[in-house]
């Protein structure tokens, strides 16, 4: 079963996506702030995570850069809400971002994909 | 010869000694015959004694010609006088009202001394003659209060002089004491070199005393005036620095009314639009708000002669036109002055009349004139200021639309936000639903989730439209000041919410520092919210990222003390004096207009706070805003309840 963690600390929003990802066999685990998201993923281990980018403490800037250097092997998806017209996007795919969404997200559907293709990238 | 005399006085008083010359002389012409005759059995033939009066006068075959001689004179002139009271009005109307007055009563008295010559013992004699005192005192009466001569001249005059010659006196005998009887031992000065030097010493110390002499009496006997003409100076000087037009034109009409002692005193400006001088101030005149055309006789010629209009002392024997008399008497002014700014007239300082009744005499328009010229120039650049200051709430504006422009980021992030939970759980119901999850789970469930979704869904919309609320409020243009007690981390967090995304995207990390409890400020919301939006952008553009700012409050010897702290590039000394001068910026074309700090210092100065500044270069910039604590405020408004 994949393992996803979910670092937003907009918790509707991270309720939504557990129950979404939750619903169609994945374990999801969810962290409110950037440290404590961090601490999530050394503790769980997961194959892929999502993340947003405005968070409290630790920014997600940080937590990404962070992620990449300890854990370069695990995909990190970020979904952020600043609309900026790819700016936002280029910088954080630039940092090794695997992907990124705006929020609202187009659908879940196009997520559930990219998921599906980071654990298969993640998997080679 | 007391007819005469009468005659004589009336006419120079009246100032128709030249029409009437001839009859004056003809008078003192018939006084001197019956002085010459009064010896003779023609008028008094023999005395007797008669009541207090050893010799009592017998009248004579002519006696009853002199009689009617000095009732023609005196009828006269008191019906001259009354003619005079009559017509006349301020000072004058009183003067007339006590000549009149006291001249009847003491020919009243004077005449009823001829009822004894003919042996008539009825009233009023034998007190008739008391009447004639009383006419001495009420003249003198009206001379003093009511300035019937020039008495101020007079005494000032003899004080001066008095007090020069005592100087001379003493400087004379001071040296002849000196050389006569305290040198005389020593060196013989001989009397004339004395002389010499004390006259020498006079000639060097006479300008100097004269015009000490001048003032001391000026000051301590006419004490009043000299206030009142003093204030008013002042008054003059206050109004060149006073940039608020309201408060100005209102500043002048009840220091006015209240200096001058006026019934009424108004002032009409020109409205530039209409063309037309309106009523902008008023105090005590219950007249309707008249306006002026700007081609009427009436302002013409304020217009083009500089000159007053009015109805008392000198003016008042200039025939104006009635058109413009009209004008005076629809204004309830007794006195008009021009501003006048060059060859503009720029309005029209109306003064009702005394409460005194006095006239405007000549010293009130040697002060009256000069203020009204001054005051022309003071509320000249108070309307630029005005021009100005609205002119600037105009730039602010722009700026403050362009700032929000860039803002796109942050208000994007508000609102997608909730935008975004909303459409995910949505979704992810229906996908659930279309993927056959819902299948075989109980109804109330999918009820309960349902609901859920769509409470939530409700919160998120609100929450997106209070976002766009703020927005549009602090966008909106700031028309009326609307002080009231401010909680001041609540103005910070809704700044920071719609600046903060931006500067985060820009790497710059803001942080808040609030003191609990911190008691509020009276001031403008907005304003304040437009004060610290305006600082915090200035702070994040002079901040090569990365770089944070931080925003503290705290309590301080009665004053809410906000700091801006960045940590910039900082403000060179020479240029930390100039960053509130209008149009001054160190930001690259387009980046500012230089009216950011000018317009917030003002709006502090206008929320009754101040502003200032630290920056070490290469360090940071650090602003202070410094506002009354409104705890303070309730405790005073407590105690006088």
């Amino acid at each position: 079963m994949a393992k996803l963690v979910v670092i937003d600390d907009e918790a509707e929003f991270t309720n939504a996506i557990s129950q979404f990802f939750g619903a169609r066999g994945y374990e999801v685990h969810v962290a409110l702030t950037g440290s404590s998201g961090l601490q999530l993923v050394e503790a769980q281990q997961p194959d892929v995570v999502l993340m947003d980018l405005k968070l409290p403490g630790m920014d997600g800037d940080d937590v990404l850069r962070q992620l990449r250097r300890t854990r370069p092997q695990v995909p990190v998806i970020m979904i952020t809400a600043y609309n900026d017209g790819g700016k936002t996007r280029d910088r954080l795919l630039a940092m090794g971002a695997f992907a990124h969404f705006d929020k609202p997200v187009s659908s879940l559907r196009d997520l559930a994909e990219t998921v599906k293709r980071a654990l298969s990238t993640a998997a080679k | 010869m007391i007819p005469a005399l009468f005659m004589h006085f009336q006419a120079h008083l009246l100032n128709s000694y030249k029409r009437e010359r001839r009859i004056i002389l003809f008078c003192y012409a018939i006084a001197i015959c019956i002085e010459f005759l009064n010896g003779t059995s023609l008028f008094v033939p023999s005395v007797r004694p008669q009541m207090v009066f050893r010799y009592f006068m017998e009248p004579g075959p002519a006696y009853p010609l002199f009689i009617i001689y000095f009732f023609i004179c005196s009828t006269y002139g008191l019906v001259k006088f009354f003619y005079a009271y009559r017509k006349s009005t301020g000072t004058t109307h009183n003067q007339m009202k006590y000549l009149f007055g006291g001249s009847l009563l003491g020919y009243i008295g004077g005449s009823a001394n001829f009822l004894p010559v003919y042996d008539l013992q009825v009233f009023p004699y034998p007190y008739g003659s008391y009447a004639i005192g009383s006419y001495t005192l009420i003249t003198a009466y009206a001379i003093v209060r009511h300035q019937l001569m020039d008495i101020e001249v007079v005494i000032k005059r003899t004080l001066v002089f008095a007090g020069l010659v005592g100087s001379v006196l003493a400087v004379v005998s001071l040296m002849a004491f000196v050389s006569q009887e305290l040198l005389i031992h020593y060196v013989n000065i001989p009397r004339w070199l004395s002389n010499v030097i004390a006259a020498a010493i006079i000639a060097a110390t006479y300008g100097r005393l004269r015009s000490w002499l001048t003032n001391v009496t000026d000051r301590y006997l006419f004490q009043k005036k000299y206030d009142y003409k003093e204030l008013l100076r002042k008054f003059t000087d206050e109004a060149m620095v006073t940039v608020d037009l309201k408060d100005l034109v209102e500043k002048t009409v009840t220091t006015l009314t209240e200096l001058v002692k006026l019934d009424a005193c108004s002032l009409l400006l020109l409205n530039k639009e209409s063309r037309r001088y309106e009523l902008v101030a008023s105090r005590g005149a219950n007249g309707r708000a008249l306006a002026l055309e700007e081609q009427e006789p009436f302002i013409t010629f304020l217009r083009e002669t500089h000159a007053p209009i009015g109805t008392d002392g000198e003016l008042g024997k200039v025939r104006y036109p009635s058109a413009m008399m009209d004008r005076l008497a629809a204004l309830k002014a007794r006195l008009c002055l021009p501003l006048n700014v060059h060859e503009e007239l720029i309005g029209v300082l109306c003064l009702g009349k005394k409460k005194s009744d006095e006239e405007f005499t000549k010293d009130d328009l040697d002060i009256l004139l000069p203020l009204s010229k001054t005051l022309g120039i003071a509320v000249s650049n108070a309307q630029l200021f005005d021009d100005l200051a609205k002119t600037q709430a105009l730039a602010a504006q722009k700026e403050k639309l362009a700032v929000i422009g860039t803002l796109s980021a942050g208000i994007n992030h508000e609102i997608c936000n909730p935008l975004g939970i909303v459409k995910a759980q949505c979704e992810a119901f229906l996908l659930d639903l279309e993927d056959g999850i819902l299948i075989g789970k109980a109804a109330q469930d999918v009820l309960d989730r349902s609901s859920t979704i769509m409470r939530m869904a409700l919160q998120q919309i609100d929450r997106a439209t209070a976002i766009t609320q703020k927005l549009s409020n602090f966008a909106k243009p700031i028309k009326e000041v609307n002080a009231q007690p401010v909680a001041v981390e609540k103005e910070i967090d809704e700044v920071l919410l719609l600046v903060g995304h931006d500067l985060q995207l820009e790497r710059i990390d803001v942080r808040k520092e609030i003191q609990p409890d911190l008691p509020s400020i009276i001031a403008d919301r907005r304003q304040l919210q437009e004060v610290l939006f305006n600082l915090v952008r200035n702070a994040a553009q002079a901040i090569k990222p990365p770089g944070s700012i931080t925003i503290r409050a705290r309590e301080r010897e009665g004053q809410v003390r906000i700091e801006i702290e960045d940590t910039g590039s900082g403000i060179a000394p020479d240029k930390l004096e100039k960053i509130y001068d209008p149009f001054f910026t160190t930001k690259e074309p387009g980046k500012g207009t230089g009216l950011g700090l000018f317009i917030v210092r003002q709006i502090i100065e206008r929320n009754k706070g101040r502003i200032s500044v630290e920056s070490v270069v290469g360090k940071g910039t650090t602003f202070f805003l410094d506002f009354p604590a409104a705890r303070t405020a309730a405790v005073a408004g407590a105690a006088r309840g």
